[in-house]
This record gives structure tokens, C-alpha cells and sequence, in this order.
């Protein structure tokens, strides 16, 4: 008989996940264009983090993506001192505006940034990534060997591509793997070491996280919950419950992300 | 320790003419999932009553239920009743004696008018029946129900497939006006403090619990009740209580 599964045994009590690393590598903190969401704040995503058994959350702000970095950062810079040990940071800029963009990440850095966070449209128009405002973005995350969390829906892959390729010391988390596109996802995360698919997506999709572990890519598959924009129990529901072993989910859950995030010392 | 009973309110049982390419939704399917999730019951619709046509598909669910324990069968309607007679009373009538305790309605697939000025027939003899009616939230809008409800205030209306907008302002109002309207939440309502903060302004009686089966990871919708800050009673109230209320008190 098989070992019974911890993280199945949690998710269906609805008990705090223990003795493992659970580590939400997607998450923001703000308010929203569209709707309003419900207690955006460090603290309540902290009070979940805590009823689920998460580490830590990787956030960055949501004022900051749609249009406001100089403003909206604080929000996440003031959640890394009230949770130095929970909260991990991905800095925002405003590439619009290329001459903010250098004070910006220098400043963010010093702020406790260790990640950066890009978005480039969807729900809202924006810059695409190869757009040449995006530079020195990647230049400096290249630089500073720091991960680059990056919005993808689908045809954004083909216009990271090539900063994929020309910033090696970039390890990059493409949003939202399921949305569309599975194969190019796929095919990014089998021929690039530094890059890493991410798995927040609204729809839950069946069978996806079994697919992604059977094509053999169980070490370069990583959680997030997009919470404040989701909720971070639905999204940990579709790892905890998944078809494969304890062992893939353990590296899907928080091994994979030490690895992306640069975290190993820290966690 | 025993788990929290459980009763999901949206499954779509049967298989698309277009296959699904991760899993293939049949009635077997259905009940491995119910058993690995350990689900008690669930309310089962079937997807022939949308690729094919309602009545058909009832047939094909009534048949493909017998003998499955788990099984709470939905009956699809529509205002001008079942072919061929296309009486409206008939069909209820006949559906009440075989034993029907929920219906749905997919007015977008059956090409007619969700408002009461085409379905009033049917909202009316469903609240005199205190019959609850599951609709999917992406087939009518919001102000179809806010007309649905206003006319038949009776009526246990409720929404599937709630999406995830936060405090959704028109929702929300709309369970402000209307006290019929129940929700049905699964994974496709993923919102931070959605569950704890729809109790708390709305009491948890118009909640019920469902997986967006078979498209949805079901357990991303258990984890969904289970970790949502919620007293005991709430919870119990979601996952199996409500619904169980509702069943029992339909008049055949």
C-alpha cells in the first residue's frame, strides 16, 4: 500500500501543510483596475499564508503594473519590512517612461526588491516585450543575477525569446502556463535551463499538472496563486489534489522555486 | 478523522463531440473523481442536453444514473416543455413524479429568452414547486436575473460557474435585492477572502458547493471551502447543508 499523500491528507481537512516548503511564487498586493479585491494587504495575505502552510509569497504591486511604479511599489516594499521572512519582493517599472526606469530598479533594489516583475498587456494595453524599453530592464535583472517574473498569455513567448537567450543570468518565471500555447510553454522550459513555467491560471485546468510531470518536467514547474487576484487555496488545491507523486509536488510547491528565485540561503 | 461531507452542485457528466485531450468525462469518470475528492453526492447534468438537444440528454442522464448512488440527476428545461407534447406543465408534472428535485437551464444553447417574458411560465411553476434552478452564470447577464428575480422572488435560483471579480459590484448587489438568488462556488470563484466575506455580509445560506466538473481540478474547489477562514457551521452550511435544504424541500 502506498504511502498516504500529506499534501492530498491537508488539502482535503483543510489543515496548514507542515513540515514542507511551500513557497507562492506569484502574488500581489493593491487594488485593481476592473474590480475591487477583497483586503489586498500584506496582512491578509499573510493570514492566509498561514492557514495554507506557505513560507513565503513572492509579490509585486498592482498599481505598479498598471501605470503607477513610483507610487505602487511602496506598497510591496512595505510589506517586505512588516514580513522580511514571508514576503519576497519583484520590483516594478514604468518602461513607458524609459527616463524613470534606472532610478527605479536602483532604487528598488536598496528597497529589498530580489525579483522583477514584468507585464507587458492583456487586460490593460502596455508595451511588448520586444519593445526596446524592455533593455535595459533586462540588462540590470542580467546584472544582478535577479529572477524576472514575467506576464505571459500566450504570444508574448516569441517576443522574450530572445532575451531569454541574450540574458543568461536572468532565471525567468512565464506566467500562467495553460492559458495557451502549452506546447511553446513546453518547449521553453525543455531548451532554456533558466527558464521555469508557472501555473497560476483561473480555469484549474485538469489533468495539466500531471501532463506537465508525465512530459518530464517536474523540475521546472513552479506554484503561484496570483493571489491578491485569485485566492491562494484554490490554486494550492490544484497541486495539493494533482495525480503525481509527493515528490513531484514537493518541487512544484517550493523546491523549484528556491532554485528560480535564488532563495536556497534564505529560506 | 472523518472528512467534511461534501456535495457538488454543477457537475457535467458525458462526452463532447470534440474530445477533451486530458480526460474523458463519462459517467465512470464522474464517480472516480467524486471518490478520490471523497465527494458524497452530486447534482449531475448532462452535457448531452447542450450537444444534443434537453430532452434527449434528461433521457440519456436518467438512464446513465440508475444505479449510481452518488447521483442527484438535474433536469434540463425550457419553457415550451419537452417534445412533442410541448406542454411546459406536463413535463413538470411527469418530472416531479419520476422523482426530479433540481433543474437547469441553458437558455444561450436552447435559443431562447431567459427574461420572464419568454421563461415566466417556467420560473413560476419552478418557485411553486420551490424546484431550485441552477443557471450557468455565462448564459444569461446579470440584469436577466435581476428581471428573473424581481418577477418571482420565489424562486431558488442558482448561479454556476461564479467567476472570480472580487467583490463583484453588480453581484453583490444583486444578492442585496434579491434574497432567492443562491450562489453556486467552485474553483472558477477564486477570490482572495471571497468565501469569508460573502458570509459575512450575506449569512451562508445562499451558498452551495460545486468542482466545475470535469473541466476544473476538482480539488482546487475543495481547497477552495476547506481553507477559507469560515466558522464550522458556515462550512458545513456551503459544502452539503444548503443544498441538502433545498432538495428536501421541493413540493412534487
Amino acid at each position: 500500500m502506498s504511502a498516504p499523500d500529506v499534501f492530498q491528507a491537508a488539502g482535503r481537512a483543510g489543515r496548514p501543510i507542515a513540515g514542507e516548503l511551500v513557497i507562492d511564487a506569484h502574488a500581489h498586493f493593491g487594488h485593481g483596475p476592473d474590480f475591487p479585491i477583497i483586503r489586498p494587504t500584506a496582512q491578509a495575505v499573510v493570514a492566509s499564508m498561514d492557514r495554507l502552510g506557505i513560507r513565503m509569497t513572492c509579490v509585486s504591486s498592482i498599481p505598479a503594473i498598471f501605470g503607477d511604479a513610483e507610487h505602487g511599489n511602496a506598497l510591496v516594499a512595505d510589506g517586505i519590512r512588516a514580513f522580511p521572512d514571508r514576503i519576497f519582493g519583484y520590483l516594478v517599472v514604468d518602461v513607458g517612461y524609459p527616463e524613470k526606469v534606472a532610478a527605479q530598479l536602483a532604487g528598488g533594489r536598496a528597497a529589498g526588491f530580489r525579483g522583477v516583475k514584468v507585464w507587458s498587456y492583456g487586460a490593460r494595453p502596455g508595451l511588448p516585450y520586444n519593445h526596446p524599453n524592455y533593455e535595459p530592464v533586462f540588462a540590470y535583472a542580467n546584472e544582478h543575477a535577479m529572477p524576472v517574473l514575467a506576464h505571459v498569455f500566450g504570444p508574448e513567448l516569441d517576443e522574450l525569446e530572445g532575451h531569454i537567450k541574450r540574458f543568461p543570468r536572468i532565471r525567468w518565471l512565464l506566467a500562467h502556463i495553460g492559458s495557451a500555447e502549452l506546447e511553446k510553454y513546453m518547449r521553453f522550459a525543455r531548451e532554456f535551463p533558466t527558464v521555469y513555467v508557472e501555473l497560476c491560471f483561473s480555469a484549474c485546468p485538469r489533468g495539466l499538472v500531471e501532463h506537465l510531470v508525465a512530459a518530464g518536467l517536474e523540475n521546472k514547474v513552479i506554484w503561484g496563486s496570483d493571489v491578491v487576484f485569485m485566492d491562494q487555496a484554490s490554486q494550492l488545491g490544484r497541486v495539493l489534489f494533482a495525480q503525481i507523486s509527493p515528490a513531484a509536488k514537493r518541487k512544484i510547491l517550493g523546491l523549484n522555486a528556491t532554485k528560480a528565485l535564488g532563495l536556497a540561503p534564505r529560506v | 478523522m472523518t472528512p467534511l461531507k461534501l456535495i457538488a452542485c454543477d457537475a457535467l457528466v458525458g462526452l463532447p463531440r470534440k474530445p477533451f485531450v486530458l480526460f474523458r468525462p463519462d459517467a465512470d469518470d464522474l464517480d472516480r473523481e467524486l471518490a478520490r475528492l471523497e465527494i458524497s453526492a452530486a447534482v449531475v447534468r448532462h452535457r448531452q442536453c447542450v450537444e444534443n438537444f434537453p430532452h434527449w440528454g434528461n433521457d440519456v442522464l436518467a438512464r446513465e444514473a440508475a444505479g449510481r448512488t452518488k447521483w442527484i440527476p438535474a433536469v434540463c428545461l425550457t419553457p415550451d416543455g419537452a417534445p412533442d407534447d410541448y406542454s411546459l406543465e406536463a413535463t413538470m408534472t411527469r418530472a416531479l413524479a419520476r422523482g426530479m428535485r433540481i433543474a437547469w437551464i441553458s437558455p444561450k444553447e436552447h435559443m431562447f429568452s431567459p427574461r420572464p417574458w419568454c421563461s415566466g411560465k417556467l420560473y413560476a411553476a419552478c418557485a411553486a414547486a420551490r424546484l431550485p434552478l441552477l443557471v450557468d452564470y455565462r448564459s444569461v447577464t446579470l440584469d436577466d436575473i435581476d428581471e428573473i428575480m424581481t418577477a418571482f422572488p420565489q424562486l431558488r435560483l442558482i448561479v454556476t460557474q461564479v467567476p472570480r471579480y472580487g467583490r463583484h459590484r453588480s453581484l453583490y448587489a444583486l444578492l442585496e435585492r434579491h434574497p432567492g438568488l443562491h450562489l453556486c462556488l467552485s474553483s472558477a470563484y477564486s477570490v482572495h477572502e471571497g468565501l469569508t466575506d460573502l458570509v459575512e455580509k450575506f449569512g451562508h445560506a445562499r451558498f452551495v458547493w460545486g468542482t466545475s466538473y470535469p473541466e476544473a481540478e476538482g480539488g482546487a474547489s475543495v481547497t477552495l471551502l476547506m481553507y477559507a477562514a469560515l466558522s464550522d457551521a458556515a462550512r458545513a452550511a456551503i459544502a452539503h447543508g444548503n443544498i441538502e435544504r433545498l432538495l428536501a424541500e421541493v413540493k412534487p
